[in-house]
């Protein structure tokens, strides 16, 4: 039975959210195989952005192993009814058109990343203890890298979509 | 059920019905053009086609189809030869317009055929001779030229003798005298230089009317007619289609010399 | 990593608006979930026989229309291929299965049947593997369709092709033939080379009207909960799993939100991990966005077309008649001013008009909108508009030629058989009388629902409904321009 985020504890929300980044690695990998086939650069993009999602995940994992231990808790995006970071496709016809992007492609995952942090930062204020606050700070505080870095990436683009070289 | 199951269900209800539909279709087919006529009536199916090379109206015996049509490749029916006494029946269909149908010289019905429709027409076989049929509705621009020949023969075995006449405004009958024996198998070879006045002209034989009554030959036509001449006698040939004064006033005799 | 105050951390801003899919209880229409309501259908859906069963009873019929085509008489009205597709099959197309149910009849089609077959070497069952990123095992060269042509113009220009040959196409069966068969060969012929349904998505003229008609419709195909789809980590829904076939029409069912390039397979279905898709009973016309030019550049020739086939197939004028038949009347020169009027029509004449109704428009309303954005929504007024138009021209001709459905069920090709007795029920025109009431009520439908559609677009753009209004009025006159035609068309 998916359990309101707020009810969840330091520990569990710690989980939850070394979870979501791991689930958010398999979707972008699930993507990059799929845009290798349309465009190999917005491929190449998902799989870099999945290899930070990784990175993330080792990074709250040792976090949770400094405080908790090796067991982790099997707290899943499943066990909660909202969604905290999920990266999601522009639109439902990407594929019929083949119009992604490589902005597009960073444009969704900076947008998830940005939702997460939104989302952490609305329930600081909400939390019952000191502890679970601190944990809620933490990881609105995690993102900001990973929004820096990506505001970065597009700035790079410049007005360009980073669109691949067409290919028949 | 398994999984292989279900595929050879599959391609088997696949093939069921890439095979079955032309198995029904065109056996179906088979089986319902031995119900138009009685059994042991010979069915001939002719079209009516407002367009034929050389763009002109035709009866034709050839399949006309969606496939062929616009290929204008239809074989124009010229004469239908059968025997006397035979049961036969015409299947007559429209492939484009309006037809009519009728074999005035046998029937006076007249028969409507819509486009895309049949009729089943009896034969009267009984008298020998050779008849046009024709269109009776102005179908097209090429109506006056959808006409055949149905010739009824006795049947006979090859001819003794064979007489070549030539029908001519000019000359009338020619030769304008034939002698045949009592008994011979005749071939007749009509051959007509007019068309008279636009129904061709007619080759008949006083005293022979219900043996030998060719009708409607058109101008480079030639019709060929088998018959036993079996009442001695001299008897007059003359044109059974009208076919202006100068023909409608031709005679030819016709002399059949008795058994030695 | 050092932590930041949260106070010091800013989400910097991104250039475009967020893309927030939204939760079903703000949905902007209410939706009935069909397979709740009915669970018999639900079943049927997630059937691996669920689409075989409504594909080869079609192919069957396909065959069989192809056969008497061929062999079976050159007279249009007593040939099955003729009265079965272009009269039947045709209004129930346009008049009932569009607009109740989207794109069912791309989950019935025979086209693609056997390039389907090509690439999944199985007619029921799934294969799952690896293939070109997706979880099933697919044959053929799978090569991706052209970015470039990635788009419906191909579809545009074939249907607009093919219409302008309308008359032979629909009087004589072996045209028929060459068209339908043609396709039939083609589907199969890209399924060796490309991946998926490329012939349905960007080659089939049939497909192209539908996917722009199939925004009307009263049923989608939607995701249940978006959190679940966006929880989803697989996605199998695209890229396919051991219960169902990646999507061939390439629609992500996650953010799926308009009907034009489903076409109800129900492979998302069976493959989604959670259970999570639906068909859903909706109302009319909810989906209202057109992407791109190629959409407005559809709508705007399906219009065209119905006024076209109107005048030409239902209308008095036989000087007309006869200059779009030149292989019978031989008047070509009459058909090349015929062609080129149409053409102008659906791909300049209409398209400027709206352009320069939007342009106007976009001027009174003090410009609060892009162009771009504003024609695009603008051009969707033609989708009702358009629809109603030619249901108001299907619909008479069912009228006035379905009594040629019951003759030629009894013989279907002209043969002389008589199946059930009714190969000699002579054509006789139901209630043509009421005809010119019935175009007229549906033009009025549609331009009501035009109206309605582009004033609701204008309001939504626009920061004051006298701005909208404005904005508005240039699009309805235009469309009060048309509906004029087409009445002046069908009453007199």
């Amino acid at each position: 039975m998916a359990r309101q985020f707020a009810d969840l504890n330091p520990q569990e929300v710690l989980a939850l959210a070394v979870n979501v980044e791991k689930r958010n690695a398999e979707r972008m990998t699930t993507f990059a195989q799929m845009f290798m086939q349309y465009d190999p650069r917005v491929g190449e993009v998902f799989e870099e952005l999945a290899a930070e999602e990784v990175q993330h995940q080792r990074l709250l994992e040792a976090r949770y192993r400094e405080r908790y231990g090796d067991q982790m808790l099997p707290v899943a995006e499943e066990d909660v009814l909202e969604v905290v970071e999920a990266i999601d496709l522009e639109h439902g016809e990407t594929y019929v058109f083949d119009d992604h992007t490589v902005r597009a492609a960073l444009e969704v995952c900076l947008r998830a990343e940005q939702n997460a942090q939104l989302f952490y930062q609305e329930m600081i204020p909400r939390a019952p203890d000191e502890a679970l606050r601190a944990v809620y700070v933490e990881l609105a505080n995690f993102e900001d890298d990973h929004i820096a870095a990506l505001n970065t990436r597009l700035q790079a683009l410049g007005k360009g979509t980073g669109r691949g070289p067409e290919r028949s | 059920m398994n999984e292989g199951r279900r595929e050879r269900i599959a391609l088997t209800l696949v093939i069921a019905a890439l095979a079955g539909v032309p198995a029904l279709l065109f056996g179906y087919q088979a089986v319902a053009q031995q119900r138009v006529a009685p059994p042991g009536t010979q069915v001939f199916r002719i079209t009516g086609v407002r367009q034929a090379p050389p763009h002109a109206g035709t009866w034709t015996l050839g399949s006309v189809a969606g496939g062929n049509y616009w290929l204008h490749r239809a074989q124009p029916l010229q004469e239908l030869k059968v025997a006397q006494g035979a049961k036969v029946a015409l299947r007559i269909g429209s492939a484009d317009v309006h037809h009519g149908f009728s074999i005035p010289a046998l029937s006076p019905d007249h028969y409507d055929i819509p486009p895309g429709e049949w009729q089943t027409i009896p034969l009267d076989t009984s008298r020998t001779g050779s008849f046009p049929a024709l269109c009776t509705t102005k179908c097209s621009p090429y109506h006056d030229q959808m006409w055949f020949a149905i010739t009824v023969e006795e049947p006979l075995g090859p001819p003794d003798v064979t007489m070549q006449v030539n029908v001519s405004e000019a000359g009338g009958f020619q030769p304008a005298r034939i002698e045949v024996q009592q008994g011979q198998i005749v071939q007749l070879e009509v051959t007509s230089s007019t068309d008279g006045t636009g129904a061709g002209v007619g080759f008949a034989i006083t005293g022979y009317e219900n043996k030998v009554d060719l009708q409607g030959i058109h101008k480079g036509q030639t019709r060929t007619f088998k018959f036993r001449p079996d009442q001695p006698g001299e008897f007059m040939v003359y044109s059974s289609t009208t076919a202006g004064p100068a023909i409608d006033n031709a005679i030819g005799t016709f002399v059949v010399k008795p058994k030695p | 990593m050092a932590p930041s105050g949260v106070e010091q951390t800013a989400p910097v801003p991104i250039p475009i608006p967020v893309l927030k899919f939204p939760p079903d209880d703000l949905r902007p229409y209410g939706r009935v979930n069909l397979f709740t309501r009915f669970p018999w259908l639900e079943r049927f859906c997630k059937s691996r026989w669920f689409q075989f069963a409504l594909v080869v009873p079609n192919l069957a019929f396909f065959w069989l229309f192809l056969l008497v085509g061929i062999f079976g008489t050159p007279v249009g009205n007593r040939n099955m291929i003729i009265v079965f597709v272009w009269i039947l099959w045709w209004v129930v197309l346009i008049a009932v299965m569009v607009p109740f149910g989207s794109r069912a009849w791309c989950a019935m089609c025979p086209l693609p049947f056997f390039g389907d077959w090509i690439q999944r070497r199985k007619l029921v069952q799934v294969r799952p593997g690896k293939t070109y990123g997706l979880n099933n095992t697919l044959f053929g060269k799978g090569i991706r369709w052209p970015k470039q042509l990635s788009n419906i113009w191909i579809q545009n220009l074939a249907f607009l092709g093919l219409a302008t040959f309308s008359v032979p196409l629909v009087t004589r069966p072996i045209v028929s033939v060459f068209v339908l068969g043609s396709l039939f060969v083609i589907a199969a012929g890209m399924a060796l080379i490309w991946r998926h349904r490329t012939f349905c998505n960007y080659i089939c003229p049939i497909s192209g009207f539908l996917s722009l008609y199939s925004m009307a419709a009263t049923v989608e195909l939607r995701q249940k909960s978006g959190d679940e789809c966006l929880k989803c980590r697989t996605k199998n829904c695209i890229t396919g799993s051991d219960k169902g076939w990646a999507c061939p029409w390439g629609v992500y069912m996650g953010k799926l939100d308009r009907n034009n390039y489903c076409g109800l397979c129900m492979e998302c279905v069976k493959s989604c991990p959670n259970n999570n898709i639906a068909l859903f009973a909706r109302p009319s016309f909810t989906d209202s966005r057109l992407k791109g030019y190629d959409e407005v550049w559809k709508a705007s020739i399906m219009t065209a077309l119905a006024a076209s086939y109107s005048i030409v197939l239902l209308g008095p004028w036989w000087s007309i008649k006869n200059w779009a038949n030149p292989s019978e009347s031989g008047q070509w020169g009459g058909f090349a001013v015929y062609a080129g009027a149409l053409w102008f029509a659906a791909l300049v004449g209409l398209p400027l008009l709206l352009a320069g109704a939007v342009w106007l428009g976009r001027r009174l309303g003090g410009r609060q909108q892009p162009f771009k954005a504003m024609f695009l929504q603008q051009a969707y007024t033609l989708v009702p508009f358009g629809l109603l138009a030619w249901i108001a021209f299907s619909v008479p001709l069912l009228m006035v030629n379905g009594s040629y459905i019951v003759s030629v069920l009894s013989d279907p090709a002209g043969w002389g058989w008589n199946l059930f007795g009714t190969a000699h029920v002579p054509w006789t025109p139901m209630y043509p009388e009421w005809a010119r009431v019935v175009q007229a009520g549906l033009l009025l439908v549609g331009f009501a629902v035009a109206g309605r559609k582009g004033l609701g677009a204008a309001r939504d753009a626009h920061r004051t409904t006298g701005a909208a209004v404005a904005s508005f009025l240039p699009v309805l006159l235009l469309l009060i321009f048309l509906t004029s035609i087409f009445l002046r068309l069908y009453t007199g």
